[in-house]
């Protein structure tokens, strides 16, 4: 039986009616498999999660690479860590930095390997995001 | 955990909790303060064979005073070996 596969992907909405591109995936670590939404987010170097998101998947977050990421709004410090991930079908490892100064609520998907295994297309009127 | 469900498109209602959504029926079918208490929803076994967009995932929705975002990131110092 063929897999139900999902490729095109409705922006989700703010509590200001603003919509982001937003994407299902899974992460896993050890036995574990979880299921987050995050931000398709080009202007990202490499994906950001909240650190919760590491404790329920059973991480440490301090046992990653010490980093610090900048932006605009300052840098903040964070643990890089390679989990594997499945996204639209395809499984790969990603490095994701998780952050106890990371306070967004969006998880975000930077271009860090992730954009290499894609073809990305944002419908911005249709509010829609496509990965090939 | 309450267990509810709204079409996503009225997900302001639930703006600083952490919801699960169904992303085939396009709608929010629990809502919970922490993370934990909605794990149970977005949690599967590592056999299930089902693809990552077709069961219930996790998503905090932002605050009402969140927004609007400029997220551009940068690698600051320590280079990051991206070479997996």
């Amino acid at each position: 039986m063929k897999k139900l596969l999902l490729l095109s992907f409705p922006y989700k909405t703010d509590a200001q009616g603003n919509s982001f591109p937003v994407i299902p995936l899974s992460l896993k670590f050890d036995n574990k498999k979880k299921e987050f939404f995050a931000l398709v987010d080009s202007g990202a170097t490499i994906s950001i999660f909240r650190s919760e998101v590491a404790e329920s998947l059973g991480i440490n977050v301090n046992n990653g690479k010490e980093t610090y990421l900048g932006g605009v709004g300052g840098r903040i410090k964070g643990y890089i860590h390679k989990l594997k991930v499945e996204i639209a079908g395809k499984q790969f490892v990603c490095p994701i930095v998780f952050s106890y100064e990371y306070l967004v609520s969006f998880n975000l998907l930077g271009r860090a390997i992730f954009f290499e295994k894609f073809r990305i297309i944002f419908e911005e009127k249709k509010s829609k995001v496509i990965l090939d | 955990m309450k267990k509810v469900y709204v079409s996503t498109k009225n997900i302001k209602q639930f703006a600083g909790k952490w919801v699960v959504i169904d992303p085939i029926k396009d709608k929010v079918i629990a809502v919970g303060d922490t993370l934990e208490e909605i794990d149970s929803l977005i949690t599967r076994s590592k056999d299930d064979r089902r693809a990552s967009g077709t069961v219930p995932a996790a998503f905090k929705v932002p605050r009402k005073d969140e927004g609007p975002y400029i997220l551009c990131f940068y690698e600051e110092i320590a280079p990051i070996k991206l070479s997996i």
